[in-house]
């Protein structure tokens, strides 16, 4: 007897949209969590080479943000490959475009809020790229609550 | 009132001991939490005064998260040590059981776990035990003050620590004051509550009742951001709100609920220094000692401070100079709104100096906080931001004759010569001027090019002015004309003339124009100097010089065995090698040989009248 259609054990189905999402966040996680290990480097290294605008009392809000930036980077990353892995495994009948969308833009405009703000700060404020972070935040909140959503549903499919 | 655990206490939101022990219990009980002691904190000590932010102050905790670089750079000044707790953080001098003696009271001071403490005999049996409470200073000297058993009021211990002679001096010898000058005024009696605590702490009251009962506060020891920028309670109200500060930013109008001197006009901003860096007295003494000083910074100053540009007719000397130039170091603002520059032009304490090192200056920490001149500001640049004109050698060199590489030709060297005295040193006068013949002659000051070529005389000097530049010669007396001015300061100079002219000859660019051989005749003679502070320098300076770079003296030893180690020193000049100056000027007959009863005779004569200069 063959599982039913939306059984977590069923095999991967070839739909050439969700192939391409899981193409497209696998390639994206990947990346990303190339470049912010990247960062992490610099940002060690600008430690190792005790580097003034980046180690200074005044600036210990861009100290912060970058490494808020790249711990960020990091966890979204890795939440991507574990999106694109869910994807394929769980395998939903209609491809989670909303959630992916919402997902990507998050991966983008969290770290990248956190990252240009700490470019110009001023004082302890971070400076004005860090407007990018609610709106990732928020479509972070979005893709979580969809991806939520469609995983309950599937689970409770008989 | 709050207790915060560096010993602070804040009239904010209040809540009742009765729920802060409730806190505690439950925090320690249930969660192995330990909150300070918070029951052990519920009273401010009654015996010394505490920090209490009320009145619109909140202090530099509220300051550091919002602005953590300005906070870091101010951390590290010597502003912010002016007065500290007395903690073994803040605490530099040595409490290893030291025994020191001062006028037939001996004391012994001993460090008992985080306390420090001073015990006085007062027989062979009896002694009494005070803990030092505060302290005041971490650069050159660090002074204690301790509880005087009467409410509030604090009394400074007779004792300083020297740092970087790691040892022990007396009072009276940190500030220029012969012993009986200092006993007569009271120096050493002066409280903190009244007095020190009016520039050493940021909004004091010293809330007297009567001479001995003072219930003294202030929002915050040392000289903190408040004290320059003005109470903070509503600007850091108002920029909790982030559209606020942003809006603040895109404007760069800076904030209207904080003063930053950096945007006032230069009366403003030099006003805002000159609260404490002045001569001046409050123009409401009563209300002083009873709410603290009116100032705020941004407000004029002439609201409430009067500043005084000379001595009292009858006393002791004390702040100023015949001619009206501010003797001590540390009273700037009166010299600078004296001078063409403030007058004419836009200088300001800050075209020079800056409170905050900013992150683009590479200098090491130190070099900074010496001074906190801003960073190309040390030299000339200070001069030839507006004087651009003197950027070029050659036009420098032309106006000021002299190489363009040596002392010569600072600027500073000229126009700022260190003609105050403060912490047993020379500083610069702050009085931008011209060096003239006629402020040696007249008022005693010694003069910019005579505190170099200390080994020429007066008339020397109104022959080279009249030449260089046309300055008419100043009227002489015999004595200006014949002796060199070292000479003549050193011997027959008030105490104020001896103790910069010890100094100067310590004093690189004076040695290199006046040449050595000569100065430790004059600086072993002032080992017997009347003054503590004179000797000391004097001795200081005279172990730089070779034959008495293992000269052993004490410049506390009793006033017989400081006769005889001055002697020993005239005879250590006397046998010493590489003489070479000689002359009339100098009372050196021929190189190696003093004419000591003209010495003698001259030093009978010195310039008696006392002298009191304290920074």
């Amino acid at each position: 007897m063959s599982p039913p259609a939306s059984s977590p054990l069923r095999p991967p189905l070839p739909h050439p949209d969700l192939s391409r999402l899981v193409r497209r966040h696998l390639s994206f996680g990947w990346w990303s969590l190339l470049v912010f290990l990247v960062l992490g480097i610099g940002l060690e290294a600008l430690h190792g080479f005790k580097v003034p605008w980046y180690l200074n009392d005044a600036y210990s809000a861009r100290r912060l943000l970058w490494t808020l930036a790249h711990a960020h980077g990091v966890l979204l990353a890795l939440i991507n490959v574990v999106f694109a892995i869910g994807l394929r495994t769980f395998a939903p009948e209609s491809p989670p475009t909303r959630a992916s969308r919402c997902l990507l833009g998050a991966s983008v405009l969290v770290p990248a809020g956190f990252a240009l703000g700490g470019i110009d700060v001023r004082g302890g404020d971070p400076g004005l790229g860090i407007i990018l972070l609610p709106i990732g935040a928020a479509l972070l909140v979005v893709a979580v609550f969809l991806i939520a959503r469609a995983a309950r549903s599937d689970s409770s499919d008989p | 009132m709050v207790y915060y655990p560096d010993g602070a206490w804040s009239t904010g939101p209040e809540v009742s001991p009765t729920f802060l022990a409730l806190a505690a219990l439950l925090a320690r009980s249930f969660l192995g939490l330990d909150l300070g002691g918070l029951g052990e904190h519920d009273q401010p000590p009654t015996d010394r005064p505490i920090e209490v932010t009320d009145r619109w102050y909140v202090s530099s905790r509220e300051c550091a998260a919002c602005h953590p670089g300005e906070h870091s750079s101010w951390h590290r000044s010597f502003h912010r040590t002016m007065t500290q707790n007395a903690t073994p953080e803040a605490v530099v001098g040595d409490f290893g059981g030291i025994e020191l003696e001062l006028d037939g009271s001996r004391y012994r001071l001993e460090q008992r776990g985080d306390e420090f403490w001073v015990r006085k005999h007062l027989d062979a049996d009896r002694f009494s035990d005070r803990r030092v409470a505060m302290t005041t200073g971490s650069h050159h000297f660090q002074c204690y003050w301790m509880p005087s058993g009467r409410t509030r009021r604090m009394k400074l211990f007779d004792f300083c620590y020297q740092i970087a002679e790691r040892r022990w001096i007396p009072f009276r010898a940190v500030v220029l004051a012969a012993p009986e000058v200092s006993r007569l005024t009271g120096v050493v009696e002066a409280p903190w509550n009244d007095n020190c605590s009016r520039c050493h702490s940021v909004a004091p009251q010293p809330r007297v009742r009567s001479p001995g009962d003072m219930d003294t506060r202030a929002a915050e020891f040392g000289i903190a951001c408040e004290a320059c920028h003005g109470p903070g309670e509503r600007h850091v109200e108002r920029n909790r709100d982030p559209l606020y500060r942003y809006r603040s930013y895109l404007r760069g109008e800076g904030d209207p609920t904080i003063v930053n001197p950096a945007r006032l006009s230069h009366v403003g901003a030099s006003q805002v220094c000159g609260q404490c860096h002045s001569v001046s007295r409050f123009v409401d003494p009563g209300g002083w000692h009873d709410t603290g000083t009116p100032y705020r910074p941004g407000q004029p100053l002439e609201g409430a401070l009067e500043l005084l540009h000379e001595d009292p007719p009858a006393g002791v000397d004390t702040r100023f100079w015949p001619d009206g130039v501010v003797r001590p170091n540390g009273r700037e603002y009166n010299s600078l709104i004296r001078s063409p520059c403030f007058q004419r032009g836009e200088l300001s304490c800050l075209s020079c100096h800056t409170m905050h090192q900013p992150v683009s200056d590479g200098r090491p920490s130190p070099l900074w906080t010496d001074d906190q001149l801003t960073l190309g500001k040390q030299g000339d640049g200070g001069c030839t931001q507006c004087h651009t004109e003197y950027v070029d050698p050659a036009r420098l060199v032309a106006h000021t004759h002299h190489p363009a590489e040596s002392p010569g030709s600072r600027c500073y060297n000229c126009h700022m010569p260190n003609t105050a005295y403060g912490l047993q040193k020379a500083t610069r006068s702050h009085e931008i001027s011209n060096p003239t013949v006629a402020e040696t002659a007249l008022a005693g000051r010694p003069n910019a090019c005579n505190l170099c070529h200390l080994d020429r005389t007066l008339a020397w000097t109104n022959q080279t002015l009249s030449e260089w530049y046309g300055t008419p010669p100043a009227p002489l007396d015999l004595e200006h004309e014949r002796l060199a001015t070292g000479v003549r300061w050193a011997l027959r100079g008030d105490a104020a003339q001896r103790a910069l002219t010890a100094w100067s000859m310590g004093w690189e660019p004076a040695r290199r124009a006046a040449g050595t051989d000569w100065m430790g005749l004059y600086l072993a003679v002032l080992l017997d100097d009347p003054y503590d502070a004179v000797r000391s320098i004097a001795y200081r300076s005279l172990r730089t010089l070779e034959p008495f770079r293992d000269f052993e003296y004490d410049f506390m030893a009793a006033p017989r065995e400081r006769r005889i180690a001055a002697r020993r020193a005239v005879v250590t000049w006397a046998e010493s090698g590489g003489h070479r100056s000689s002359g009339p000027e100098l009372l050196i007959s021929r190189p190696g040989v003093a004419m000591e009863p003209t010495i003698y005779g001259l030093l009978a004569h010195r310039d008696e009248r006392p002298i009191l200069v304290v920074e």
